[in-house]
């Protein structure tokens, strides 16, 4: 082979797959506009993606730190190798810079040898969370390609050197032609792959997600690290139910906004999600990894039976098909998604935590609900009554309104209503009719009483927040008392809400602010916290044994609140004992998103398994934060542990100084003896000491 | 006891007309407005009906006659989200009578082989007396059947002539199937399938035809005089059992109402089973021994 053939044919093969590349990503990108409108900062996004992919990607991934450096030093590789490959061969250089970029060249494409080569490694036997099919081949072709473009840069080195006859000669040109070979086989991979829909679209449509995603602002900034700040995006985003054509939902793919659709092409289909998903594994048909491959099949069309992971517990692969234009979900079956799927969310978002190419799972489950409920009024089990009873009575129990204060009937509550501005107004949450979750009440108050904090309750004026009934998609109740609720806030003046209902407190934190309600919200256990820190809390610490506590994912991952509450229970002397799911990785407790009102049917509970995690560690008390928690884990049969919330704890310990407790006589005189409460069989110790 | 379910029609009349009544409900505790629990499970039944049968064969429309008030157009709506495209709202002042404009909406004739009325047992506001679709039927000569539970089938009897037959409801869950000839109006009861969910783009997008009522209708002079309060559910005298024993007072609270007397006809003609009725009503004074002569002879005519 002469050295003219050899270049010539490297320059050919390169340009000519950058060219059919380019022209994938055309029509890939056509392929992603076919979704609903959604502004984004197209330049601004291409600017801050590397940062995006740097600092925010590479935090989720550096939580794997083995893989991390594999992926890191492939990636990296391949970048680097590809861009100077691009270089060499289609830019004009001046020989000596040429000959600097192709050892340059060379000793890239050896890091993402040695990268490849890790990758193969996992791939001998990978777990289960990992897909196979094409995805078994990927380490393969990334060897392939790095050892060619290694291969390349050394002969495109040595030519200077060696005689001109050597390429030309048997050993040279086989050697070359193999080489070359192997170049067009890994840009077949690599490059075409990329964008016509191999392993490696991840990597294409995962830069672009980066920059054009729907959720910008839940990446770091600058401004962010500097102030200290780790960013979240958790609110659902409201449905505009004032334009009549507005689609309401997502019935078929083209009606998810086209940067979610470019979301769904990003997935690597690493696993993560699925390995926690609490859903997948209790064995509900839900795997929010094969849910994502099925949005990319609503878009492509095609059957699933050439997915290549674990199907949804339950359902074989082969029997659903996505056609682009069709409906994503048919209620009796056929279609590309099952309702039941949809339904057995628990919206915990561990997933979305969880996720490397930051895919918003939870948006698009709720989008789809979103189109069952109001479209169609097909929300399972309990759903339609709880909706029904919200939009009669504003609360999903369907109980009188005006009997919302009973629980508090001997604590003589301030009222907004009476007292009109306050320090902190206390949210009750519908917690307020269960009759577990008045405990928490009654020690919240009477721990707000010893530390003398200003507060009224809105009483009967308050309604649900609508949490419930916008996870099950009825948006229209949602934004409903959403408005009530915001038009009844605007009347009264108060610093701080509070509420021991993490729920509530996301949703008004969060969710209210698109219409018009801005407020400064507290859990009750951050509250508690900086009562502690300011010393207006008296506390006895009482050093338990064996405590553990269960982060509520409302309270946790959606508002990133991990320390206040084991701050709090550090101040009562209990040294937790933590479980292997906590913090940003806590496992739902299975209350969440009206899982318990769909009540789609598993293999196990979720609040089971959660138990389960509790015993593993032996403790005797679960700390919660959560009345939903508090009922999915005391429903649990034969459970060792206690379940206490954080404002009971804090209430046993609380040190009464005298003139406080005269003032709130009225609150715990009544009740010095121990009592026996709903539970049969069961003494608490209620309040006082 | 419990009815072999009934296989459906072999034949079906080539078209069924069906109209559903409907009215204004109100949630007990906070009386915001809503479906009336029975007219929504009427309407369930004629959608459910619609939805089994040939496509196409069946058309349904759907009336209210009521004042032009912003609760009622929240009740309407929320029929309108079980999926229909839209109700007949004739305009009436909130103490008419809605028994003239509903009777000159049904007695236009339709072209249809079939006809049928569905409406709950009574309505949930107003005097909720129960009486409107028997004097409905009577006006329009129509058979009126109470407490249906399910319609099975509608079928040709001969030509022009059609019957439905239907599941009614008798005391502690025994249904009786029965068929009658059309057209009819059919009360539902409590115990027919539960409304669907009622969907709010189906509701926002359903279309509520306002009708004119034509000559103001008449209105009730007495019923505006009487006091109106909310229902409240009838206390149930309770047998007190004093047992020690809570199976003894499980079998009590339990135990079937004993039915002391009366007499079970099977298997008699019409006319013996009408006879041995008329008796009755006598024997107890509920119509006059000249009422059941006159009514004998009447028949015979
Ligand atoms: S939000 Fe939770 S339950 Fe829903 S798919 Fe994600 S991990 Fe599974
Ligand atoms: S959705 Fe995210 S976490 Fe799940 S498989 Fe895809 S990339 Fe991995």
């Amino acid at each position: 082979m002469s050295a003219t053939l050899f270049y010539g044919s490297l320059t050919g093969l390169v340009l000519a797959a950058l060219l059919l590349a380019l022209v994938g990503a055309a029509r890939r990108f056509l392929l992603w506009r076919r979704g609903r409108p959604s502004p984004v900062a197209w330049l601004g996004g291409l600017a801050a993606m590397p940062r995006r992919y740097l600092v925010d990607l590479h935090h989720v991934v550096a939580r794997d730190k083995a893989f991390a450096h594999t992926h890191v030093a492939t990636a990296g590789g391949f970048v680097a190798a590809a861009g100077l490959l691009l270089l060499v061969t289609l830019a004009p250089l001046p020989a000596g810079g040429e000959m600097v970029l192709t050892g340059l060249m060379l000793v890239m494409s050896l890091v993402m040898l040695g990268g490849a080569r890790r990758v193969a490694r996992r791939r001998r036997r990978p777990p289960s969370r990992l897909s196979r099919g094409p995805w078994q081949r990927l380490p393969r072709s990334l060897t392939v390609f790095a050892a060619s473009v290694a291969g390349l840069s050394l002969i495109m080195l040595m030519v200077t050197w060696l005689p001109a006859a050597w390429l030309t000669g048997v050993l040279g040109g086989t050697l070359a032609l193999v080489l070359l070979a192997g170049l067009a086989l890994g840009l077949g991979e690599m490059f075409l792959g990329m964008t016509w829909g191999g392993p490696m679209k991840h990597a294409f449509a995962g830069a672009l997600h980066l920059a054009w995603h729907r959720r910008a602002e839940r990446f770091s900034t600058r401004q962010s690290d500097r102030d200290g700040v780790s960013p979240r995006s958790t609110g659902l985003k409201p449905l505009d139910l004032d334009d009549p054509d507005a689609p309401l939902g997502v019935e078929t793919s083209e009606d998810f906004t086209w940067n979610q659709r470019l979301g769904f092409d990003a997935c690597v289909q690493c696993g993560r999600c699925e390995a926690v998903c609490p859903a997948f594994a209790a064995g509900q048909p839900l795997n929010p990894k094969k849910l994502i491959q099925d949005m990319v099949l609503g878009m492509t069309g095609g059957s699933d039976a050439g997915f290549h992971g674990s199907p949804y517990p339950g359902k074989p692969l082969g029997e659903h098909r996505g056609q682009p234009g069709g409906p994503m979900v048919v209620t009796s079956g056929g279609a590309l998604v099952d309702a039941d799927t949809l339904w057995s969310c628990t919206t915990c978002r561990a997933c979305v935590e969880e996720c490397p190419m930051m895919i918003e799972h939870v948006d698009a489950i709720v989008d789809m609900r979103r189109h069952l409920t109001l479209e169609h009024g097909a929300t399972p089990g309990k759903g339609a009554a709880v909706l029904d009873n919200l939009i009669a009575t504003d609360n999903p129990g369907g109980f009188a309104p005006d009997s919302r204060m009973h629980w508090a009937a001997d604590l003589n509550l301030p009222l907004m209503r009476e007292l009109g501005q306050v320090d902190v107004l206390l949210w009750l949450g519908d917690g307020a009719f269960d009759m577990r979750n008045q405990r928490t009440l009654r020690a919240l108050v009477k721990i707000l009483r010893a530390s003398q904090v200003d507060f009224a309750v809105l009483g009967d004026e308050e309604r649900d927040s609508g949490d419930v009934a916008r996870r099950l998609g009825d948006e229209a109740t949602f934004q409903r008392l959403a408005r009530d609720n915001v038009a009844t806030l605007s009347r009264y003046g108060f610093q701080t809400i509070v509420t021991c209902d993490p729920h509530s407190f996301h949703v008004l934190g969060n969710e209210y602010a698109a219409f018009g309600g801005h407020y400064c919200v507290r859990h009750h256990s951050t509250f508690l916290d900086e009562l502690l820190q300011q010393g207006r809390l008296k506390i006895a610490p009482r050093p338990r044994s064996r405590v553990t506590y269960h982060d509520p994912c409302y309270l946790g991952r959606y508002n990133g609140e991990f320390d206040a509450p084991r701050r709090v229970l550090a101040a009562l002397g209990i040294e937790l004992t933590e479980m292997a799911r906590s913090g940003f990785r806590s496992r739902c407790c299975g209350g969440g998103g009206g899982a318990p009102v769909t009540d789609i049917p598993g293999e196990r509970r979720i609040p089971d398994m959660r138990m389960a995690d509790v015993a593993e560690v032996e403790a005797d008390v679960v700390a919660v934060g959560c009345p939903q928690c508090t009922a999915m884990l005391e429903g649990v049969v034969d459970r060792q542990a206690e379940v206490r919330d954080i404002a009971e704890l804090v209430a046993e310990a609380l040190v009464l100084e005298e003139s406080v407790s005269e003032a709130s006589s009225t609150a715990t005189g009544a009740r010095r003896r121990p009592r026996q409460t709903g539970h049969p069989g069961r003494l608490v110790e209620e309040a006082s000491q | 006891m419990s009815l072999e379910p009934r296989a459906p029609a072999a034949v079906e009349p080539a078209s069924i007309c069906l109209d559903v009544l409907l009215s204004l409900g109100r949630h007990g505790l906070t009386q915001r407005p809503r479906r009336a629990d029975l007219d929504a499970r009427a309407l369930e039944m004629a959608l459910t009906f619609q939805h089994k049968g040939k496509p196409g064969n069946t058309t349904l429309s759907c009336w209210h006659a009521g004042p032009a008030e912003q609760d009622t157009e929240i009740a309407l709506r929320a029929y309108l989200g079980m999926g229909l495209p839209s109700i007949r709202w004739m305009h009436m002042a909130p103490a008419g009578d809605a028994l003239a404009p509903l009777h000159e909406a049904l007695r236009a004739p339709v072209d249809a082989d079939a006809r049928l009325v569905l409406c709950g047992m009574h309505a949930e506001q107003g005097e909720g007396s129960g009486l409107l679709p028997i004097a409905l039927a009577e006006r329009l000569g129509w058979r009126w059947v109470p407490g249906v539970v399910a319609i099975e089938a509608i079928e040709p009897i001969s030509s022009g002539v059609a019957q439905a037959v239907v599941l009614q409801a008798l005391p502690r869950g025994q249904r009786r199937r029965i068929a009658v000839r059309l057209p009819a109006i059919l009360g539902v009861e409590a115990a027919a399938p539960a409304p669907r969910q009622s969907a709010f783009g189906p509701a926002r997008r359903g279309q509520l035809l306002q009708l004119d009522s034509g000559a103001e209708p008449p209105t009730d002079p007495a019923g505006a005089t009487w006091p109106f309060m909310p229902a409240t559910p009838r206390p149930k005298r309770l047998k007190i059992v004093t047992s020690a024993n809570a199976r003894e007072r499980f079998k009590a609270a339990a135990a079937k109402a004993e039915s002391g007397s009366g007499r079970v006809l099977e298997q008699v003609s019409a006319t013996e089973g009408a006879t041995a009725i008329l008796d009755f009503l006598d024997a107890e004074g509920v119509v006059s021994r000249a009422a059941v002569t006159n009514a004998r002879q009447g028949n015979g005519r």
